[in-house]
């Protein structure tokens, strides 16, 4: 039922892309029918539309992706632009999960202007809603910030800077034995994320003679998410004497943190992962200090911040802004490497820009394009420091910040974690 | 500038290497591989690491006193780690003898993570191969001498401690649901009306006293206090405003009910609107907590009890001692006899109504208090354990409701003793189920209905 509604509503959009694009070429001089996949080698601009969050419970994403897709489409045409034409931008907004209708409506705006890229989104969720309308068009999505791994190898047409949960739950599970705890308790919300993590996180403990007491993947010890009172839940986890608890949960983070305060708990054994590694200046100052949590994603560089902040002097969050950045610069590269600008060369080249067969290091555009006409392979490092797309078009390593919890309950960042994508 | 550290570093001899080593942080122009080497009898010291790095350079690092190691990563590629065996403690061996040498990537900018475990070879081996009795024991052994709860955790880990302190926990559920059960028992004893929007009354009042106190920064008892008389402000005006008329149309109990399930969907969406999807709390800080015995609960659940039971002795007082707790009761024995009585049913059942809506109002207080904090959906995860503690109580009878839900507390907070967490309140149902097919009536179903 849903196919056929996606199907339907794909065909529709197919429709009217067709005859927007077929009225645009009646104007322009010589090209007859292309449709939205088919090449425009006329010299038309490479077109990256964008599908980040500027509104809804994701908003405080958006300004530092945004400035991140500007910021290389500043610098993509002082050097010049894509195959001779300047590269163009055309700004969306993705809402939130909860408020799927946005993302939908931008996708159908991004579609009619016939982007060939779509930057976004930012939720996973989100991307699961609109994904095989922007796929079954042929266009490339890009996401800089998915991390589900249910969208590892979901269409040759989408791809991610973002590493999917399986490095993070990896990076956790040696943070965690790493610190020398023995006994690792897991309350984990039963969730596709929750339990996706948390499997990947066991593992990695158990490799490492962690004892698992609590939360494994065999016990049917997950929590239902958004419950007030998580007393049993403490209470059973407490009983299995952890010396650090891994606790993956969104909203529920908040009611459970003091729940687990005030059994006794030393909360800062605490480990969270990105969906709970926030702020938290409503609980007690130092409850948390010495908690731990992983966010994917490289510290943006100070230099790299500099450059943000030339774009957007407002920034105050620099979360997955490389990765966006990174994003369009692959974007860009494998469009001038395959010498048209459309979605089919830009999805055809990708892996090759971004190293998967092997080439000369490269790590700004300019420098990139000069080795591509030279005639070399290239291997585009960028500012997120993802390896090359694997065979599903995620990025084969990446790294996956740690943070640490101050006294004022606030994350600062302390070091990256190396990770390779399993398989 | 990275090509000059790694060639200093290269230079460097291994002990002063290693020295550096012990702080390796990574940084943008340094990457770092870490780890330890540790197992059953702790970290070992004094195992020595060949790094070789992809120009086939060699440098040699020792473990420290807690049994981890570092080294510096001046550029990007693949690296190969090879333990000395020969250097392990005596009696010591790696667990998993394949992974050594381990050929892997690192990158500058970031730390990787790579430990050594020791162990017997087999260490995940030997519950296949039950055979091999001689290894099997003795990693028994390995693992009792760390683990003092034994290997089965969740049956393992069912103290007397634990029992007690679910079971305070289970009380204190119980009393407070048994708040919110009563008036949603006395509006079905006296309307016969099964109210769905009474969770939302809950909600309500945590809420209300999250704006007086969090966002206006009142004391906290006025601002109960004005929340439950506000709370129960909303039940005169809801009588007044919906149910009265409806009665006075003849709309039917069905009807109602729908009208019931209506305003409780309105009322969940309208507190998403105002206070978001997120968990607010009442108090800027954590409460500190009293133990007594085995049982260790914050401050506020005490208080809790006690204003609980002080609320549900004054009630059950009310309707057995007072004149117009009695009107209450004959009104929901017979309306049409207790109003040829001279009694005014419409004042009666405005007052059910008022008392109703302000217990829940306090029941939502206290909840945010105890678990501290609320969300939009505090009264809907209420509502059906309201209703089976009603129906488990009996229909209509003020004690059978705190009965009820006395036993709906218990078991939501002891379920997972013995199932799956996430069953615990499917569990509260089905005790529900199984206590009706013995008693239809509910347990107090005959002892002192409310008419």
């Amino acid at each position: 039922m849903k196919r056929t509604t996606h199907a339907a509503r794909a065909a529709a959009l197919a429709g009217a892309v067709a005859l927007v694009l077929t009225a645009c070429s009646g104007d322009a001089d010589e090209s007859s029918d292309d449709d939205a996949a088919g090449g425009e080698s006329d010299g038309s601009p490479l077109v990256i539309g964008s599908l980040l969050p500027v509104t809804g419970s994701l908003a405080f994403l958006g300004p530092p992706e945004i400035a991140g897709v500007d910021l290389a489409i500043e610098e993509i045409n002082e050097a010049g632009g894509v195959n001779g034409g300047d590269i163009e931008v055309v700004h969306g907004d993705s809402g939130d999960a909860e408020n799927l209708a946005v993302a939908i409506q931008t996708v159908d705006d991004l579609l009619s202007q016939s982007v060939h890229v779509i930057v976004g989104a930012a939720s996973s969720s989100v991307t699961f809603g609109v994904i095989d309308t922007v796929t079954e068009a042929e266009t490339v999505m890009f996401s800089p910030a998915n991390t589900s791994p249910g969208l590892s190898g979901y269409s040759d047409f989408y791809f991610r800077t973002a590493p999917p949960d399986s490095v993070q739950g990896n990076a956790l599970g040696n943070l965690v034995a790493g610190d020398g705890h023995e006994r690792v308790g897991i309350l984990v919300f039963n969730d596709d994320y929750g339990t996706g993590l948390r499997n990947v996180v066991e593992e990695t403990l158990v490799a490492e003679g962690v004892e698992v007491t609590y939360g494994g993947a065999a016990d049917n010890e997950e929590f239902a998410p958004k419950q007030n009172n998580y007393e049993a839940e403490v209470q059973a986890v407490m009983a299995t004497d952890p010396d650090a608890i891994v606790l993956i949960a969104f909203e529920e983070t908040a009611v459970i943190v003091p729940q687990l305060f005030q059994a006794g708990y030393d909360t800062s054994n605490l480990y969270f992962t990105d969906g709970n590694t926030a702020n938290y200046p409503d609980l007690d100052g130092g409850v948390l200090e010495g908690a731990k949590g992983t966010i994917p994603g490289a510290f943006p560089s100070d230099e790299f911040q500099e450059r943000l902040l030339g774009v957007d002097p407002d920034l105050t969050e620099y979360s997955y802004s490389a990765e966006s950045y990174d994003a369009v610069i692959l974007s860009a590269l494998a469009a001038q490497l395959g010498g048209t600008n459309d979605a089919a060369t830009v999805q055809a080249n990708l892996p090759a820009v971004s190293g998967a067969e092997g080439g000369t290091e490269c790590t700004s555009y300019a420098e990139c394009v000069e080795l591509i006409d030279g005639g070399e392979d290239i291997m585009y490092v960028g500012q997120s420091g993802v390896g090359p797309f694997n065979e599903d078009n995620d990025p084969s390593s990446a790294f996956i910040g740690i943070y640490e919890y101050d006294a004022e309950n606030a994350i600062t960042w302390t070091e990256a974690i190396f990770g390779e994508v399993a398989g | 500038m990275a090509a000059t550290l790694g060639g200093l570093m290269l230079a460097m001899s291994p002990a002063a290497a290693a020295a550096a080593a012990e702080e390796c942080v990574a940084s943008p122009e340094l990457g770092c591989l870490s780890g330890s080497v540790r197992g059953g009898a702790g970290p070992a010291d004094g195992v020595v690491i060949l790094v070789e790095d992809p120009e086939g350079e060699t440098e040699t690092i020792t473990t420290g006193d807690d049994g981890s190691w570092s080294v510096e990563i001046p550029a990007n590629g693949s690296y190969t780690l090879t333990l000395d065996v020969g250097t392990l403690p005596e009696g010591e061996q790696l667990a998993d003898p394949d992974q050594n040498p381990r050929q892997l990537r690192a990158v500058v900018g970031a730390t990787r993570t790579v430990n050594f475990e020791l162990g017997e070879p087999e260490a995940e081996a030997p519950s296949a191969e039950s055979g091999e009795g001689g290894t099997d024991s003795l990693a028994g052994e390995d693992d009792g001498g760390d683990v003092i709860l034994g290997d089965d955790v969740s049956t393992s880990s069912i103290t007397p401690e634990r029992v007690a302190q679910q079971a305070a926990a289970g009380l204190r559920f119980g009393l407070v649901l048994a708040l919110a059960s009563v008036g949603l028992s006395l509006i079905y004893g006296t309307t016969g009306l099964s109210s769905f929007s009474h969770g939302e009354q809950v909600t309500l009042g945590a809420l209300l006293t999250y704006v007086f106190v969090s966002l206006m920064g009142w004391p906290l008892v006025p601002a109960i206090i004005l929340a439950v008389l506000i709370c129960a402000g909303t039940g005169w005006l809801q009588d007044v405003g919906i149910w009265r008329p409806l009665r006075r149309r003849g709309v039917g109990l069905v009807q109602s009910m729908i009208v019931t399930i209506g305003l409780a969907l309105a009322l969940q969406y309208l507190f998403q609107l105002v206070f978001g999807g997120g968990t607010v709390s009442i108090l800027s800080y954590i409460p500190g907590t009293w133990t007594l015995g085995p049982v260790r609960l914050n401050i506020p659940s005490y208080y809790s009890m006690g204003i609980s039971i002080v609320v549900l002795l004054a009630v059950g007082w009310f309707l057995l001692r007072t004149r117009t707790g009695r009107a209450t009761r004959a009104v929901s024995d017979n309306p049409a006899l207790a109003a040829a009585s001279g009694i005014d049913v419409d004042r009666i059942i405005r007052l059910v109504w008022v008392m109703a809506t302000g217990l829940a109002g306090l029941a939502g207080v206290l909840l945010a208090l105890i678990f501290n904090g609320a969300n939009w959906t505090l009264g809907m995860q209420m509502l059906l354990l309201m209703f089976a503690a009603v129906t488990l109580g009996g229909l209509g009878t003020a004690f059978g409701a705190l009965v009820g839900s006395l036993v709906i507390g218990m078991v939501v907070e002891m379920a997972n003793l013995v199932i799956p967490t996430d069953l615990k309140y499917a569990a509260a149902l089905v005790i529900l189920i199984l206590v009706l097919m013995v008693r239809p009536q509910g347990i107090l179903g005959r002892a002192e209905r409310i008419g």
